[in-house]
């Protein structure tokens, strides 16, 4: 019996002991409070805002545990006459994130690549004259970013941002888009490439001749039958998507279906944009392809298109095995 | 001298610091009130938040011009200061002997009681910079300098303001003081803010009578949400007056407006659950011609209260409208009135007079030496305005009471101070300077 306690508390304490550990705080670079990450979250978290004007910069770091699989970004632009930099780094060791990004790079007297620059909160994207940035690390590439939703969920977000960067999975356009929603992640990397001044509102782009389904919501609200509309897809977005997760303000079972360019399907972005953590993602090919998911799961994985009638087998199986189960009482009671 | 000066500022920092406490802490009760699950940079001086999805949500202030700082809390073109300078916001960063002030971040300052580290330290005005503020009540902006190894407060090389002269809100071309119950009349010239709400009705072709207003930018009033109770927000259905002496002639003073719009407050509840919480509303408004008021002797925009204004108790303010009375009285005062009313102490109030479930931090409540006046029915949604910086704010919104002029019953009014957040965001004005005049 002791042995039994005592295997429990070992258990208990591994658990404990896998927790991870993260600075977590919202202000400067003169971090010390500290948080225990929740199960999900494995890696720990550091984002970094900067903003520079002629006399005097500003720098607002957030720290904190974040789930795994975010990627690690950095965009730098001009707004309002002022250099934004954005930077996000993750690792996963206790207390792994106490150096701030660099957000500078190193100022080295290498000249690397000029890109164009603006960004959508001071109306520059739309001007005929863009500014132009000079790219303060080698890695960095131009970058033209378009994050459009509505209706809008956060007005205030900044929908359109063109400089440099670095945009983890973004040699292919990476592009997600749904009645309400548009996204698209473009890099280049030869000088001042970033040169699409298309308003992706005023003027979508070409359809690409693939139908898929889409909504947004859960199978109760949003994704409901009746809600779920045909879309059709626009440019590179050749591919229909699905996906589930939990919804970081309304829960599990957030669904989402829309068009996505192949590049999206492997990328992190679904959960970062729509605010999904635990998220199971299907991209397929061809029109209304993206029809499994409807209660708000991802049915299990079809091992071959023959076995059809073989994955419903188990399934009785299993279902049986936990009836009985259920149904037949434990012994010792 | 200047020791004793330096000796007295000290002082007052100490004796203050437990004051200041106090008032740290209801402030930071009022802000989290408004963060709901939405990121918020809490902007100010009409600042827009943005915030950047693939990058967790961070978020900055993007500042309308004029201003600047992490939550556009500082005022780049301040020339001068008001009063003792509390409210100080400007970039003076030198004392009266020309050296340089400690930032209020230094690490030298952590000590003292007054550095960037406070909690309320937004408030007090207080951030990453070193220029001149009066965070404790002393008589001008200082900040602290070093010399040598000494850290100390010196008073700053700023001049005192003359008086505004770029702004045209809470001042009226005659004032003079009346009453409404148990009163006597108020020239439109002293309460050019006041607009007349009517319902018109498509049906007969009339005008009927529903609250006051105020005027607090050429196209928007103020007023309370429970004006629009019994008949509806549908806009169409109302017509607006300024410039209005009488209720039932026209004369060529007063300006005509449709309504574009009315937003009542979502936190609103009805009546019928007993509390008027969140009690106002906006109006657009437009005349014929698609034009906003114009100004003149008998329209004029009352200045919104500054964000952290807390009046002291026993203030006296003053009430207008067109309201009965008396309440029993069977038809409405044609005729505009004022009324004095002094401020009440929000515990007095509460807890003695009404009791918290009626009355909350977001009402403000009044009465007239020995409860003579008050406003009464009719008076809905009009101003109740106090003199601050020497022109008349907007403090409070006509919401209601048990009766009118009843001892030990005050009339309670939405606290405006409360909503300049909820104002901006709906007006969605990005150069709203100082919360103050209209432009």
């Amino acid at each position: 019996m002791e042995s039994v306690w005592g295997g429990v508390l070992l258990a208990a304490l591994l658990s404990q002991a896998a927790a991870l550990r993260c600075y977590s705080c919202d202000g400067d670079r003169s971090c010390l409070e500290t948080e225990d990450c929740r199960e999900e979250q494995g890696w720990c978290r550091t984002t970094s805002l900067t903003m520079i004007a002629r006399s005097r910069s500003a720098e607002r770091i957030q720290k904190g545990c974040e789930m795994e699989g975010k990627p690690n970004n950095s965009v730098s632009f001009f707004s309002h006459g002022q250099i934004v930099l954005l930077a996000e780094e993750h690792c996963a060791t206790d207390l792994c994130n106490q150096r701030a990004p660099n957000g500078l790079g190193s100022f080295s007297s290498v000249t690397y690549l000029e890109c164009l620059s603006c960004s959508a909160s001071d109306h520059s994207c739309s001007s005929p004259s863009m500014q132009r940035i000079r790219c303060l690390d080698p890695q960095e590439q131009c970058v033209d970013i378009t994050a459009i939703s509505m209706p809008e969920k956060f007005p205030q977000d900044e929908r359109r941002i063109k400089g440099c960067g670095q945009i983890s999975r973004c040699q292919e356009p990476l592009g997600f888009h749904t009645q309400d929603s548009f996204y698209l992640l473009q890099c280049c990397n030869s000088s001042l490439c970033n040169n699409d001044t298309r308003d992706y509102q005023e003027s979508p782009l070409p359809l690409n001749g693939v139908t898929c389904y889409a909504c947004e919501g859960n199978s109760s609200h949003g994704c409901a039958p009746e809600n779920i509309t045909p879309l059709q897809c626009q440019g590179p977005m050749t591919h229909c998507i699905e996906a589930v997760g939990s919804h970081e303000l309304a829960g599990p079972g957030a669904m989402l279906k829309g068009c996505a360019s192949p590049a999206w399907c492997n990328a992190p972005y679904v959960s970062i944009y729509k605010g999904l953590s635990g998220v199971q993602a299907r991209c397929c090919h061809g029109n209304f392809c993206n029809s499994w998911i409807q209660e708000g799961f991802l049915p299990p994985a079809r091992r071959s298109w023959a076995g059809h009638r073989l994955v419903a087998q188990p399934a009785l199986l299993y279902s049986t095995i936990l009836l009985a189960a259920l149904v037949l009482p434990p012994s010792h009671s | 001298m200047r020791l004793l000066i330096l000796i007295s500022l000290t002082l007052g920092a100490l004796v203050t610091s437990q004051e200041s406490a106090l008032t740290r802490q209801r402030l930071h009760k009022l802000r989290s009130k408004y963060k709901s699950g939405h990121p918020d940079c809490n902007c100010l001086n009409g600042g827009t938040c943005i915030s950047y999805q693939l990058f967790s949500q961070i978020n900055r202030c993007l500042c309308p011009k004029g201003y600047d700082g992490e939550h556009c809390e500082i005022d780049t073109e301040s020339q001068c200061y008001k009063e003792d300078g509390q409210d100080y916001r400007g970039t003076v960063s030198k004392n009266e002997e020309n050296e340089e002030c400690l930032s209020w971040d230094s690490p030298s300052l952590s000590r003292w009681p007054y550095n960037a580290g406070l909690r309320n330290s937004l408030q007090l005005g207080l951030g990453k910079h070193n220029y001149c503020r009066n965070p404790n009540g002393r008589s001008k902006p200082w900040c602290y300098i070093k010399k040598g190894y000494r850290t100390l407060p010196t008073v700053c090389d700023i001049q005192q303001c003359h008086r505004e002269i770029d702004s045209t809100c809470g001042q009226r071309s005659f004032s003079k003081y009346f009453k409404i119950v148990s009163g006597s009349i108020a020239a439109i010239e002293s309460q050019p803010w006041i607009a007349t709400i009517f319902y018109y009705s498509k049906r007969t072709e009339k005008n009927v009578f529903v609250c006051g207003g105020s005027l607090i930018d050429p196209c928007w009033v103020l007023t309370a949400a429970h004006c629009f109770s019994a008949r509806g927000t549908d806009s169409s259905d109302y017509r607006v007056f300024l410039g209005k002496s009488k209720l039932d002639a026209t004369d060529d003073k007063e300006q005509t407006f449709q309504v574009e719009q009315i937003i009542t407050h979502e936190g609103y509840m009805e009546e019928n659950t007993g509390s008027y919480n969140n009690d106002i509303a906006l109006m657009r408004i437009k005349s014929a011609s698609g034009h906003c008021a114009a100004e003149s002797d008998y329209v004029k925009t009352i200045c919104l209260p500054a964000e952290n204004l807390v009046m002291r108790d026993n203030t006296q303010c003053e009430v207008s409208g067109y309201g009965k009375e008396n309440n029993l009285d069977l038809y409405y005062s044609k005729i505009l009135k004022t009324a004095n009313v002094n401020l009440i102490s929000q515990s007095l109030c509460r807890d003695e007079y009404y009791d918290p479930n009626k009355v909350n931090d977001n009402m403000v409540c009044a009465g007239g030496v020995q409860w003579k006046t008050d406003s009464c029915k009719g008076d809905s949604g009009g101003p109740l305005i106090c003199e601050h910086n020497g022109r008349m704010s907007l403090y409070g919104i006509v919401s209601w009471g048990e009766g009118c002029a009843k001892e030990n019953r005050p009339g309670v009014y939405t606290r405006v101070t409360r909503y300049l957040s909820w104002i901006d965001s709906n007006i969605r004005r990005v150069h709203f300077k100082s919360r103050g005049p209209p432009k």
